[in-house]
């Protein structure tokens, strides 16, 4: 497994990942009326739709929570 | 006077000697092995010829290796000392040469568009002693003998220079961008010792990988977002409608449960009925792009084959010239006339029979023009051979659209009953063709699904049932397919009519893209990453555009040759230098995915079924077969082996098998239709018809040879 820094900065492509992750967020808090940050990404990350590249997102934010800003 | 005629094709000058011959039966010579005809004629003799596409190629001023960049000076040479595959030119080159002798006029009667141009132009300059400048041309649309025997007659003296200096000139600028982009990003991998790889790019392959990768990105960072739709039926009269909400999407929960609670087993009572007419009129003639979504559509031919078949159509007489953007039919063609002879088929003798009872025979034609050539249309002629398989479904396609779009529009009644409950509404939607129109013509490649409605009136009620919110997700955008990829082509007016479906080949030959549904591999994502990054004009699609629109310019002679050369070498010359510079690292990083994606395409997803290690396609070693092996066999001893077809590409699908769940392969040989299979099913197969178990156990002995999977 790629071991990443949890402190560096994303590349341009997980940027874009982490905004369309960051966004989608407050619409799925909408829709739900209220809904964890773990539970967005537990089920983000089951869900057949969601792109490689988000769900390696989903995957570093459940692992470290801290990034989410 | 002797008279030589240059064809493009072997087929081609058979049916223009046949056409000319007083007696239709020219006389078929042959030198060295190359067929020519020789016709006799009111005006005298005439020898008709035919190349094999292009015989003349740009190509390198001087000797230069393969590995060798830039390369700025090129010249137009044989294609035979080109391309070691086209040695058998060679004679048809000698032959035309020695033809050429003693000529009093020379004539052009190759396909009548840029290509056809070119390839007459370059054979009459170069193996015929520079007789382009005298030649005349012969410009048709169909191969049926009453219009080569009229374009024969009127043959256009005026030199169509313009047209092949703008040919001429994009095949220059294609060579000149391919051999250099291509060879600079080929050997900077190279360089880096981890292997050889084709590494390609153009001026059109560029923006064309762009689109794909690009689309490949937004699906790879797409984050679905939940939405919720309502579902209720209603029972009539012992019948189950199902209703709409009036609001497609609900985007919260707590909302969609509010709905579902307030109308669960309510009455529903009717406050409105709607019903509009919607007419819809007849499609229009094909154009080539238009026939390849079409044919797609309807049959799944990828563009390149529709072309394909189109041609050969084209060349037994049978449909006109598809290599057009025009959507329009002159009257000149003669409705009638094809209408009687697509007639003569007894499939479509009532169909025209009741367009000839119309009297005013009228065309539907669309927007898109072409100077050259008409939209697509069958030539009414019959087969002399029956048609089977792809050519009589695309000829029956043609021919469809042809008499669809002469028939009037079709007539349907769209009908909405609006059922309320304290101010929710609900839709019941239906429709029924009043006149068919066209779509009778067109029926077998369009739906013409009616749906009724209940009775009901304002006022009724009608009990809401099963009232229930179901929870969706947004869907990612879809891939692009051959077809729509073409599509994107046309619009941002990337490459040309003739060059398009080659270029969507290429991307598959490169291993740029794989499947139907085109998925870029991570070669693909790299190297556009790598061209966006420091040479970002060349994935621009508006950079093509506007050199495609400078050759158009060249075409009407509102600019020359010269002149789009020096701005496009200009550009050229930026782009490998940018390049240039960064050399190194590009090769580290294009080198580093070629090594990776080599090992992709031989390992597959499916696990061994008896150890759980991947398998992967090896060769043995002793007799250069090909199977699949497991990895397993050097450290769980695990023997277990599949077979592989030995002949053409193999490509490893993403698709797996509905029977077994066993990845899927694919062999692609050149003029075949690809061979898709599941290795798994075809032993289980095999097992069922072969009794002797000697046979059965062949591939486990060729396994014990093979060499370690890696």
């Amino acid at each position: 497994m790629k071991i990443v820094d949890a402190t560096t900065s994303f590349c341009g492509n997980h940027s874009e990942a982490y905004r369309k992750v960051n966004d989608a967020y407050s619409l799925w808090y909408a829709a739900y009326g209220s809904l964890t940050t773990d539970a967005f990404l537990k089920r983000l990350l089951a869900l057949p739709e969601t792109g490689d590249r988000a769900r390696e997102m989903a995957q570093f934010l459940s692992r470290n929570p801290e990034r989410w800003k | 006077m002797r008279t030589l005629i240059v064809c493009e094709k072997p087929d081609a000058a058979l049916r223009v000697a046949r056409a000319l011959d007083d007696e239709n039966l020219p006389r078929k010579l042959e030198s060295q092995g190359v067929p020519y005809f020789e016709c006799y004629t009111k005006t005298g003799p005439l020898i008709v010829c035919s190349a094999l596409g292009h015989l003349y190629s740009v190509d390198s001023k001087g000797r230069s290796s393969r590995s060798s960049y830039p390369i700025w000076d090129y010249h137009w040479a044989p294609k035979y000392l080109v391309d070691k595959a086209s040695t058998r030119l060679a004679r048809c080159v000698r032959v035309i040469g020695s033809l050429a002798r003693n000529m009093d006029r020379y004539i052009n009667a190759c396909d009548y568009d840029i290509e056809g141009s070119v390839i007459g132009h370059t054979i009459l300059q170069y193996a015929c002693d520079g007789a382009a400048v005298k030649a005349l041309r012969m410009k048709f649309s169909t191969m049926t003998e009453r219009e080569l025997r009229f374009a024969f007659q009127k043959l256009d003296l005026k030199a169509e220079l313009p047209t092949v200096d703008a040919g001429k000139c994009r095949h220059e600028l294609d060579w000149l961008y391919g051999i250099n982009l291509s060879r600079l990003l080929t050997e900077s991998a190279l360089k880096q010792g981890r292997g050889y790889a084709t590494l390609s790019t153009g001026r059109v392959q560029g923006p064309t990988l762009g689109f794909v990768v690009a689309r490949e990105e937004e699906i790879s960072c797409f984050v679905p977002v939940p939405f919720w739709t309502i579902e209720a039926r209603i029972v009539h009269d012992g019948k189950t409608f199902a209703l709409e909400y009036e609001r497609d999407k609900v985007a919260s929960r707590s909302e969609a449960q509010m709905v579902c609670n307030e109308c669960r087993d309510v009455l529903l009572e009717v406050t409105g009925i709607e019903s509009r007419d919607i007419q819809q009129q007849a499609p229009y003639p094909f154009d080539l792009s238009t026939l390849q979504s079409a044919s797609y559509l309807q049959f799944g031919f990828s563009p390149a084959r529709t072309l394909a078949l189109a041609e050969r159509l084209y060349l037994d007489a049978l449909i006109s010239y598809p290599r057009t953007s025009s959507q329009k039919l002159p009257l000149d063609i003669g409705y009638a006339e094809i209408l009687r002879g697509i007639g003569s088929h007894p499939e479509y003798r009532s169909l025209v029979t009741k367009l000839m009872t119309r009297g005013d025979l009228r065309p539907n034609n669309g927007p898109k023009d072409d100077p050259a050539h008409p939209a697509i249309f069958p030539t009414g002629e019959s087969a002399k051979k029956p048609l089977f398989g792809g050519e009589a479904k695309l000829y029956d396609l043609i021919s469809r659209r042809f008499m669809a779009t002469f028939a009037d529009s079709s007539l349907k009644t769209s009908s909405r009953i609006i059922f309320n409950y304290n101010n929710y509404r609900f839709f019941l939607s239906g429709s029924r063709i009043v006149r068919l129109g066209w779509i009778e013509f067109y029926r077998p490649y369009m739906f013409d699904e009616s749906r009724s409605l209940p009775d009901l009136k304002i006022g009724d009620r009608a009990k809401a049932q099963d009232v229930k919110s179901v929870e969706k997700f947004t869907q990612p955008p879809h891939r692009y397919n051959p077809s729509s990829l073409l599509k994107k082509m046309e619009e941002t007016n990337i490459g040309t009519k003739a060059t398009r479906a080659g270029i969507i080949d290429l991307l598959y030959t490169r291993g740029y893209v794989r499947d139907e549904r085109m998925k870029a591999s991570e070669l693909a994502n790299k190297v556009t990453g790598v061209l966006s990054a420091y040479c970002p004009l060349i994935i621009d699609p508006s950079f093509t555009a506007n050199l495609e629109n400078l050759m158009q310019a060249i075409q009407n002679g509102t600019s020359s040759r010269r002149l789009v050369l020096v701005e496009a070498l200009e550009h050229l010359r930026s782009i490998m230098l940018s390049l240039a510079e960064n050399e190194e690292r590009i090769g580290s990083q294009l080198s580093e995915v070629i090594v990776a994606q080599r090992l992709a395409d031989v390992t597959l997803d499916t696990p061994c079924p008896k150890c759980g290690l991947k398998l992967a396609v090896v060769r043995n070693r002793g007799t250069g077969k090909r199977f699949i092996g497991c990895n397993g066999k050097w450290q769980t001893g695990c023997s277990f082996t599949l077979p592989l077809p030995q002949f053409g590409h193999l490509t490893l699908l993403s698709r797996q098998c509905n029977t077994c769940g066993f990845q899927m392969i694919q062999a692609r040989s050149k003029g075949r239709r690809p061979l898709v299979s599941c290795p798994s099913c075809y032993v289980a197969r095999a097992g069922d018809t072969r009794s002797s178990p000697k046979r059965m156990e062949a591939p486990s002995r060729i396994a014990s040879e093979a060499p370690p999977a890696t």
